[in-house]
């Protein structure tokens, strides 16, 4: 796949203020990006700057080879914006929001008409076409939100929050309908506060503090740079008698165990990130007679992630 | 651009407020002033004959032109004159219309049995006082003068044919028009970048391919039915439910149009430009007591509400004047003057407009 978002030593200032300090990263086509940070960190700034709302102090920012700043209205025309506010006029119908904002675009005609309806059928709004926001449900006008950011058909979707106060159900549909973009080709740039859902559907993800980046990669890339082990906790029933300390010796010795030691009825190991096939260990206890009554693999997730490399939780 | 000034029109077509300022309130405001204005020209009541019991000074001050005054009215039946003495003033009242008295060069007016007369003849002694205002005023600076001034109304007043009666609803749609300009016109344009910016649409617009110029250009133009129903609204009410004559011929009144329309550009101009500029400060409460201001210390709710030396370039005073000037007078040079400056101030506004969305954009 092909780099198609490419920012290179973007700086931008406020002032004596630094808002981004020199970041460089890629997005690959086709790939959900997600853009961690905790409130301040230049999150906003960093996506107002690729979305060409603002422009950078130093540095360069392509889409598809298009410099953000030398050809803004041609690079304008392959982004499609999903702003954390509603961004939506009351008095138009919910179809006509999105013919609005798809004209923007130079949409027009039955072009237009047929991207409106794809947009409101993509985002579960078809029956609703005819009403007006102030009609909808909470969860319903975040999907209009999202409609009127894709009917254009935008190689590269920038999402800020979508997913902001809306019901469960809402926000299944809404992760469904981003993992479905990203099947169709769409390079999605994604930031929410809700870690479970940067887990579940970014292919890759940055944390951005203070202006900087602090870590990019998969999920587990990001794991490996705070940590390189997880931990395995067996549950089993030792005998009366049983030399513990013999058997801990033996699996502390097994390949990839960095540290065992047991703590009542549980047996912790510490093993490698890699890690994956625990056979061998349970096989090593089951022989010694004992029972296999549990078994749970903690690693860190996102969430601890976050907190590690900023110092700071999200919100 | 075109789907910017499209969706401007249907957001003034469909939002309630904006409905209501621009049609509904200078519809029922002209109906309203219509209707109480329009028996004021008429008498509601019979006033009758006037019988005066007068007392006068001797020798005092102004005391023969006085009397003089008072018998003429009698010569010509306006009132009936009857001369008391000064003790019997207190009862004259109650058989006669009113008493009056002039003492000390001044004019005392007692109440007589009748409401109605009594105003009746208050009305014709301020008439004195004015006439006699004026020849002391004249004295004051050079006695010999009085000679060359003209004596009757006659002699001085040249009268002026205006081709039809005047209503006092002439003066009052012309002072409307320009009220409905001042306010909903500068209200209007500020409301177009506000709601935008409540809607949070704006920054949806801002990351369109469609530049800030062009969102800012359709913007106005999209308002420019907004001012042309204004006008047309209040100048149409007017004409076809009170009679009210703006101009005699259809180019004056087109003049006229141009005029209002021109006005309400640049006024409208004026407060979307305020609205790019200060967006977090809400328009309603610094503009409308600025053009209440305005308009209060042009005449517009009251023709003596002026200061002298500051109200003739307050530009709702200018807008008047030219508007009466074409109206009565059928004089178009002031009108041509006002439209071609206004158009010239809208274009100036233009280009601020389109700089200031341009500068904002580079310092963001």
């Amino acid at each position: 796949m092909k780099d198609y978002l490419k920012v290179d030593g973007l700086v931008k200032n406020y002032g004596d203020f630094c808002a981004v300090d020199g970041i460089s990263f890629t997005v690959r086509e086709g790939e959900i990006f997600g853009l961690l940070g905790p409130n301040g960190a230049g999150k906003s700034t960093t996506m107002n700057v690729i979305s060409s709302l603002i422009e950078p102090t130093k540095g360069n920012v392509s889409i598809d080879g298009m410099d953000i700043v030398r050809e803004r209205e041609k690079a304008r025309r392959v982004i499609g914006v999903v702003p954390q506010d509603l961004a939506l006029y009351p008095f138009l119908t919910a179809e006509e929001n999105v013919k609005f904002f798809a004209s923007l675009y130079g949409l027009k005609g039955k072009a237009l008409s047929l991207a409106a309806g794809e947009a409101l059928e993509f985002v579960g709004l078809s029956d609703r076409a005819r009403v007006r926001p102030k009609k909808m449900s909470g969860g319903m006008k975040r999907r209009l939100n999202i409609a009127c950011g894709i009917a254009h058909h935008p190689k590269l979707i920038i999402m800020d929050e979508p997913t902001v106060g809306v019901d469960a159900q809402s926000r299944e549909h809404i992760l469904g309908s981003i993992k479905t973009l990203r099947e169709r080709g769409a390079t999605v740039i994604y930031t929410s506060h809700y870690m479970n859902e940067v887990e579940d559907i970014c292919d890759r993800i940055a944390i951005i503090d203070r202006g900087k980046f602090v870590a990019c990669g998969t999920e587990e890339e990001l794991i490996s740079t705070v940590s390189d082990s997880k931990a395995l906790k067996i549950s089993t029933e030792f005998r009366a008698g049983f030399p513990v300390s013999e058997l801990i010796g033996e699996l502390s010795r097994l390949p990839d165990v960095k540290n065992a030691r047991a703590d009542e009825n549980t047996i912790i190991l510490e093993v490698g990130n890699t890690c994956k096939d625990f056979t061998l260990y349970l096989e090593h206890i089951t022989k010694r007679g004992l029972p296999i009554c549990g078994l749970t693999s903690e690693s860190m997730n996102l969430e601890d992630i976050f907190i590690a490399l900023t110092g700071r939780e999200l919100r | 651009m075109l789907h910017i000034i499209l969706n401007e029109m249907r957001s003034f077509f469909r939002n309630g407020s904006t409905l209501f300022l621009s049609i509904v309130f200078p519809s029922l405001l002209t109906f309203i002033l219509g209707t109480l204005l329009e028996d004021v020209q008429k008498s509601d009541a019979v006033v009758g004959d006037l019988n005066v019991a007068y007392c006068v000074e001797e020798g005092g001050y102004q005391s023969a032109a006085f009397e003089e005054y008072i018998l003429a009215l009698d010569e010509e039946k306006v009132i009936t004159a009857e001369k008391v003495t000064a003790d019997k003033l207190g009862n004259a009242a109650e058989n006669y219309s009113a008493a009056v008295e002039l003492k000390g060069g001044e004019i005392i007016v007692y109440k007589g049995r009748n409401a109605i007369q009594n105003r009746t003849v208050r009305a014709l002694m301020d008439g004195y006082n004015e006439n006699a205002g004026a020849y002391m005023s004249v004295a004051a600076v050079d006695p010999t003068l009085l000679s060359g001034v003209k004596l009757s109304d006659e002699e001085y007043v040249e009268q002026k044919d205006f081709g039809r009666t005047r209503t006092m609803m002439d003066y009052y749609a012309v002072a409307m028009t320009v009220v409905i300009i001042f306010f909903g016109s500068s209200m209007g344009g500020a409301s177009s970048y506000s709601d935008e910016r409540s809607f949070n649409t704006l920054d949806r617009l801002s990351f369109s391919p469609v530049s800030r110029t062009r969102v800012f250009f359709g913007k106005i133009i999209g308002s420019l039915p907004v001012v042309l129903i204004q006008v047309g609204t209040v100048m149409i009410v007017s004409i076809l439910f009170f009679g009210v004559h703006f101009c005699d011929t259809l180019g004056g009144n087109l003049l006229l149009f141009a005029m209002f329309v021109s006005v309400s550009l640049t006024v409208l101009a004026v407060g979307v430009l305020f609205g790019l500029l200060f967006p977090k400060i809400p328009a309603m409460p610094v503009i409308m007591p600025i053009a209440w201001v305005m308009l209060f210390f042009s005449g517009a709710f009251y023709s003596k509400s002026t200061i002298d030396g500051i109200s003739e370039y307050l530009p709702p005073k200018l807008l008047l004047n030219a508007a009466f000037d074409l109206t009565v007078f059928s004089r178009s040079e002031q009108a041509i003057s006002v439209t071609l400056w206004s158009l010239g101030i809208f274009a100036v506004l233009l280009a601020a407009g389109w700089a200031c969305v341009n500068i904002r954009r580079r310092n963001a």
